[in-house]
């Protein structure tokens, strides 16, 4: 769910192009160091965006009955880690602006915190403790969608309840919260599922590439 | 099966003011979607719609249900979520619906001026997207001192989305004629072995680009000839409207304060 150009007030645009652009420089410098280190990182990366782009423009049936489209940002942190995210998903979410009217450009900073940086990063640390617990990729991978896709509505209903607080700042976020939560929880159920079996796709078809991103070891890729 | 196809890209290259300066259109579209969030009333940003919309309906000559269909998403959502917000307002209610919660005047004056603000931000958006091809916005990114990197990504990138849309939609097609998608499971199914099939194709099309650029020579950047139009090419009819646009819309915004409908 992205914020609608003209939706946030000045103010809080701006507040969160700040907060954004501090994580997506460090994002930034990050990828500039992995370029300049591995010639063949570039095309990659930028194939791995033009995914997640792809990824966001799919039809995804919801259990409600209700359709919508995957996040991605789930898969994408898992395999490529937040920071590389962060920048991929600025890029992203500015063609959905461009190309798309999805989203808008004042209100990119609060998108890219809610969608960029916020879903992956939760979704990033349920990823590695739920490795470092030994518990299998498939398994660790759908929770890493459910939470980055649910972090994400997370952050947009605090985004949202912070720009217009109404009466009481409290009961207007748990009004968006709460309809957020009772439409989101499904999808996010339904998008933990599809990670989980796209991933298990990749896994069967080309474990090398998982090997090569670190997503698994050696040995597990052996295993299958 | 997506938006994509007879879409923007198509309008944004072939209308008729593909060819003008991009940094007018920009400038302008900007600044209106700048002044469009400044005001307090609900009248400034609908004039602003109106505005955007004859540029965009007259001078690009996009067709009207072209335009329709592209403002109905965003107009849907900006209903929806207005309606939502007419209830979160403070004050005495004016409409209850039980349980303590009701439409307020406080409440219909927020939800019609974000809604304006939807209007009007969506069709200056609209008249920057669809009157400018995309590959002239990445020479704006060069002008404006975006890391290498980015533009660089953002072109592959830009080059990649079009080429695999057409993959995915020939996937897509080939699966519904196999009796894809007929039920949840199989739609699931379905939908992860195409996008599962796809990143394994941008992967292996990822390892074929390097290899192709590798063997002319490429050391991590890409080397392109930047052209486009200047700033300093922007006409001084071009300038002299933007002015009196600026001018005319802090007058506007200014005169009208915080008046409201109700």
């Amino acid at each position: 769910m992205h914020i609608m150009e003209g939706y946030l007030p000045p103010m809080w645009c701006a507040i969160w192009f700040i907060i954004s652009a501090v994580v997506v420089i460090y994002g930034i410098m990050q990828i500039k160091k992995y370029t300049a280190e591995n010639d063949d990182a570039m095309p990659l990366l930028a194939l791995s965006g033009a995914f997640m782009f792809i990824l966001s423009s799919l039809k995804m049936p919801s259990v409600s009955g209700s359709c919508s489209h995957p996040c991605g940002n789930g898969l994408g942190t898992a395999f490529f880690g937040p920071a590389v995210t962060a920048v991929l998903s600025v890029i992203v979410l500015l063609f959905q602006a461009i190309l798309l009217a999805h989203g808008g450009l004042t209100t990119l900073g609060a998108n890219i915190f809610s969608m960029g940086i916020m879903g992956p990063v939760c979704g990033y640390i349920v990823w590695v403790a739920l490795r470092k617990a030994n518990i299998s990729a498939s398994i660790s991978m759908f929770f890493t969608a459910f939470v980055a896709d649910l972090m994400t509505y997370i952050t947009t209903s605090v985004e949202l309840a912070l720009a217009f607080p109404g009466a009481d700042m409290g009961a207007t976020f748990a009004t968006f919260f709460g309809i957020f939560a009772i439409t989101q929880i499904p999808l996010a159920i339904a998008e933990g599922l599809l990670s989980t079996v796209i991933y298990n796709y990749i896994e069967n078809a080309r474990p090398d590439i998982l090997v090569k991103l670190g997503v698994i070891s050696e040995q597990e890729a052996g295993a299958n | 099966m997506s938006i994509f196809e007879d879409t923007l890209d198509h309008y944004s290259t072939n209308n008729e003011l593909s060819e003008s300066n991009i940094y007018s259109k920009i400038i302008f579209a900007l600044l209106a979607i700048l002044l469009n969030l400044m005001t307090g009333s609900p009248i400034f940003p609908f004039l602003i719609f109106l505005l955007c919309s004859f540029l965009i309906l007259y001078f690009a000559k996009i067709p009207l249900r072209f335009y329709a269909t592209f403002m109905a998403i965003p107009l849907g959502f900006a209903i929806l979520s207005g309606i939502f917000l007419a209830f979160l307002g403070t004050g005495e209610q004016i409409w209850t619906l039980g349980f303590g919660i009701g439409i307020t005047k406080g409440g219909i004056n927020q939800a019609m001026l974000v809604f304006f603000r939807v209007l009007g931000g969506v069709a200056a958006l609209g008249f920057l997207i669809l009157t400018t091809p995309m590959n002239r916005i990445f020479a704006i990114f060069h002008d404006l001192h975006v890391p290498a990197v980015i533009t660089d990504l953002a072109i592959l990138m830009y080059r990649y989305i079009f080429l695999f849309l057409d993959v995915t939609a020939t996937m897509y097609n080939s699966q519904k004629t196999r009796l894809g998608y007929h039920n949840y499971m199989s739609w699931m199914k379905c939908l992860a072995a195409l996008a599962g099939m796809v990143f394994i194709r941008t992967w292996e099309q990822g390892e074929i680009s390097y290899k192709a650029l590798a063997s002319r020579g490429y050391n991590g950047q890409l080397n392109m000839i930047r052209e486009g139009d200047s700033i300093k090419d922007v006409s001084i009819r071009d300038w002299i409207l933007i002015i009196l646009f600026v001018i005319l819309s802090v007058f506007a915004i200014i005169k009208l304060g915080n008046w409201t409908i109700f």
